[in-house]
């Protein structure tokens, strides 16, 4: 939208291919917000454009999230990719990071307290690194996810996310459930 | 009232504290509890608004403290910001900031949907939306507390398994005669197969080893035979009466099941794996289908046998049939022990099997992708990498069988030495060799006997536990269909309408497929009847669950849609849908004739009206030139139409049902140019008197259309002619079809 862009004309001021990926220059990047408990992120590309609220994606939640961050304006149009949040100065980082842990919600289970498992429903409580959580996975196979060796997601009945980083750590039990779907 | 949680006393508290004690919970508008705190771990957070402010009050271990004291005339815009596997409620201020209020897990977003919508309504001071309990609150199980899917009532953990066995018993109350004689028969065919060694006893004691009444060898043996060919008789005609029953109530069963997949709503699809749902039409109900036929009477066979036979063992020699019982528990726990090591190996088999066969069929059907891009080779390396684990994983498990049963089998034989040693030496003993006075050979022998028959009843009960298992599991998943109720079906006193005029309304309409993603949100327009809308936008922003909403495959989730002034709810959905056409992008034949693919809808079309529909959608002269004519045969074993011959087939079908609602997905988006012409002259035919909603991704197609609906984001953009839209300089429709005229210069270079 163009309300968003304070300096109006500027997209003139560079020719770039629009079916290429915009690969930002993290020296020029600074993200911000404009007031204290303001929860807008803006975005200035140094001597080119601001946006007044970005919002910020993975391009690869789970196989690389430290890498190929994506800001996106307000209609959620690709404004361009940050190769590596650790390029961002340190203010844009830190912005960048909680934007993200913001973003994805997927506690990452710590310790299985109980699982239960009966006609492909399981019933699992745990402790997660945001907290103690019960959920129920309904069908198993249709809602787990391999994210690698041994590394898997759960979606629950009611769309919550759950990361076991290592399946094998949470005794044989989980072990068993888990490694069925895998 | 929907919005108002119970606010806990320490969170009143500081309210109040903040207000000077003003009294405030019956000013109270919304008072809703959030599941994440501040810090983005699961932790309990308060929204809550009177007529004066927003607050947020977050309770932590150490007490509570408001985050948030926000002046309703400070307030823009309320709404929920959508993350991944959460969601914030955020509130545009006037002075053009954003705050965010609070956010909460993915199971809490409608509750925060009608929250947002409220406040916005409150600081507007608008009438807040009328929000029921069932859009709001998590459906939970009344008896664990745990969340319930949508669609159904059923709380899989809470299922009594008895009940599921006694209901899966209650299919046989038909059959109650039969059944009463199956079990008469039970009896009676134990009662004769433990005979033989009585027959064999008298045989040894009174016959052989006395040297006496040579004569009774030939009856005793004819007595043999005669038990033989009693006992086989019995077995048969229970196995028939068995077969005949079990086959009747799977029968039954599975019609039910059936019966239930066809009433159920789409919704019910969209959340389920069809592979999954045929599955339990088919392997669940095969697998109640064993058990009924073999597992019931496998069970109560082996229970009467090891009964009778344990009975006339005690009879002639209490001790040492105790003694030949001594292996019995431990195998029972051998064998259990042993398949609960096996069974993870054969889950693990079991998975990689259904792996293996399911990358056959993607890559068997993506056969010309893998060509095109010469993958064959990968393709080969990776099946032959699972075919590997799934060798290693079934010779693991098939050396566990072939490790671990013979010494079962050792143990459970140890009760024949028993009988040799303790027998033989009371054999010896007894020097008149009558069963009265101890041990005899023909004893000994009959023990021999009935151990060896023991053996295999007393192996097969230790896993009838297991099959029972499976069984009421199979049982669950088929009574979990058959229970299922469709959400979408017609109320009690729905409005009859058998011709409908074809007067759309659409109010404010709001839609989502899952409870976080709005697809539509607030969709307004009043069509005529007999105008034809075309439905534009990006491909996501809409137009198809307009249309899913107005074939009431789905139900609005706030608002309403109106047909000729009654709401589509009221309608009796019998008549709705006949009077509803679709015409698809990819049609979908059946596999059979033409003919029958055209009279789907109306079977009892005569042959004139199924030709006639077939010309007046250009399909006519192809079906003709086919040898077959209207009798091909199509789907997926029949001949290879083209995409535009479908297409024109399901113009065909649309015509003859004669719909007064028209609905054109995409109708011509899979085919060539020239075809198109036939295909739009075809619709124009099929159009004329009807109220037609039409998608195309090609505008120019949306030409004869008396108006369009641009859709963006599931809002309406824009409404007008096709010549008002196009006059807007800096519309999305006027960019829309500005940007197709570049791509088809693009293609025309």
């Amino acid at each position: 939208m163009s309300s968003n862009i304070e300096t109006p004309g500027a997209e003139t001021t560079e020719e770039r291919n629009p079916f290429a990926i915009r690969f930002l220059e993290p020296s020029q990047v600074r993200l911000f917000h404009s007031a204290p408990g303001d929860a807008a992120i803006r975005l200035t590309i140094e001597g080119e454009l601001s946006w007044r609220a970005v919002r910020i994606a993975r391009a690869f939640p789970f196989s690389d999230p430290d890498h190929y961050i994506g800001l996106r304006d307000e209609e959620d149009e690709d404004i361009g990719i940050i190769r590596d949040l650790k390029e961002l100065d340190a203010e844009s980082r830190a912005l960048a990071q909680t934007a993200l842990d913001r973003r994805y919600f997927t506690p990452k289970v710590t310790k299985v307290k109980s699982v239960s498992e009966k006609s492909g429903s399981a019933t699992f409580d745990v402790e997660t690194d945001r907290g103690p959580a019960r959920f129920v996975v309904r069908s198993l196979r249709d809602n787990s996810f391999s994210l690698g060796y041994h590394r898997m997601m759960l979606v629950d009945s009611e769309g919550g996310r759950y990361e076991f980083p290592d399946i094998t750590a949470y005794g044989n039990r989980a072990y068993l459930v888990l490694s069925k779907v895998m | 009232m929907a919005l108002l949680d119970d606010l806990p006393d320490a969170v009143r508290a500081t309210l109040g504290e903040a207000r000077d004690g003003e009294e405030l919970v019956d000013g109270t508008l919304v008072s809703m509890a959030g599941d994440i705190g501040l810090d983005g771990s699961f932790g309990e957070r308060w929204l809550i608004a009177d007529r004066r402010a927003v607050t947020v009050a977050t309770v932590t271990k150490s007490g509570v403290s408001r985050d948030l004291d926000l002046p309703l005339e400070q307030i823009r815009a309320v709404r929920v910001d959508t993350l991944v596997g959460s969601g914030a409620l955020l509130i545009d201020t006037k002075s053009g900031g954003v705050v965010e209020a609070l956010r909460f897990s993915a199971a809490l977003a409608p509750k925060f949907g009608a929250a947002a919508r409220a406040l916005e309504a409150i600081a507007k001071e608008e009438a807040i939306p009328e929000t029921s309990a069932a859009d709001v609150e998590r459906k939970v199980c009344p008896k664990c507390g745990d969340p319930l899917p949508d669609d159904t009532n059923v709380c899989i953990k809470c299922v009594d398994k008895r009940a599921v066995l006694l209901r899966l018993l209650g299919y046989a109350m038909p059959f109650r005669t039969q059944c009463i004689l199956i079990a008469v028969l039970m009896l009676a065919g134990t009662a004769v197969s433990v005979i033989p060694p009585i027959f064999q006893q008298k045989l040894t004691d009174e016959v052989l080893v006395p040297h006496k009444h040579f004569d009774w060898i030939g009856g005793i043996v004819f007595g043999l035979i005669l038990v033989s060919v009693l006992s086989r008789a019995l077995t048969i005609w229970r196995g028939r009466l068995a077969a005949w029953i079990s086959n009747r109530m799977v029968y039954v069963l599975r019609t039910q099941a059936y019966n239930r997949l066809q009433e159920l709503s789409l919704g019910y699809y969209d959340k389920r794996q069809t592979g999954s749902l045929l599955a339990r039409v088919t392997q669940d109900v095969n697998e109640l289908q064993n058990f009924m036929v073999d597992g019931i009477q496998f069970f109560l066979v082996n229970s009467l046998t090891i009964v009778g036979i344990l009975v006339i063992m005690f009879r002639y020699n209490w001790l040492l049939t105790l003694l030949v019982l001594i292996p019995v528990p431990i195998t029972v726990y051998l064998v259990q022990a042993t398949w609960k090591r096996l069974r993870g190996r054969l889950v693990r088999l079991y998975h990689l099997r259904s792996n293996l066969s399911a990358s056959l069929t993607s890559v068997l059907s993506g056969v010309r992708v893998v060509k095109a891009f010469a993958q064959e080779e990968r393709e080969k390396d990776q099946f032959e990498d699972r075919s590997a684990k799934l060798r290693d994983a079934t010779s693991y498990y098939d050396m566990g069988v072939a490790t671990y049963f013979p010494m079962i089998e050792f143990v459970t034989t140890l009760g024949v030495y028993v009988i040799w040693l303790v027998g033989g030496r009371e054999v010896f003993s007894n020097f008149s060799n009558k069963p009265s006075e101890g041990m005899t050979l023909g004893v000994l022998g009959m023990f021999l006997s009935y151990t060896a028959m023991l053996l295999g009843p007393l192996q097969g009960m230790t896993r009838i536990a297991d099959w029972m298992s499976r069984s009421t599991a199979s049982a669950e998943r088929v009574f979990e269909v058959i229970d299922a109720e469709p959400d979408i079906k017609s109320v009690e006193n729905a409005v009859r309408m058998p011709r409908i005029e074809g007067h759309v309304e659409l109010r404010s309409v709001r839609f989502s497929y899952d409870k976080n993603q709005p697809v539509l949100d607030g969709v307004s327009i009043d069509v005529k009847a007999g105008e034809m809308i075309g439905l534009v936008g990006h491909s996501g922003a809409g137009k198809s669950t307009i249309i899913n909403l107005l074939s009431r495959f789905y139900d609005v989730k706030e608002g309403a849609i109106l047909i000729d002034g009654v709401d589509i709810r009221n309608i009796d959905l019998g008549d709705l849908r006949r009077q509803i056409g679709v015409v698809l992008q990819e049609p979908y034949l059946f596999p059979g004739s033409i003919a029958d693919n055209i009279k789907y809808a109306r079977p009892d079309a005569a042959p004139e009206e199924i030709m006639q529909a077939a010309k007046a959608a250009n399909a006519h002269e192809f079906i003709m030139r086919f040898p077959d004519g209207y009798d091909t045969f199509v789907g997926e074993r029949g001949a290879r139409l083209s995409g535009g011959e479908r297409q024109r087939i399901s113009i065909a079908r649309a015509i003859l049902h004669d719909p007064r609602i028209l609905i054109l997905d995409e109708a011509t988006a899979s085919v060539d140019t020239q075809t198109e012409k036939k295909i739009q002259d075809a619709i124009a035919r099929l159009v004329a008197g009807r109220t037609t909603f039409a998608i195309a991704h090609r505008l120019s197609t949306l030409r004869n259309a008396n108006r369009l609906m641009v859709i963006e984001r599931g809002k309406l953009a824009e409404l007008g002619t096709h010549d008002e839209l196009l006059a807007k300089p800096d519309g999305t429709f006027r960019k829309l079809v500005d940007l197709q005229r570049e791509v088809n210069q693009i293609n025309e270079l």
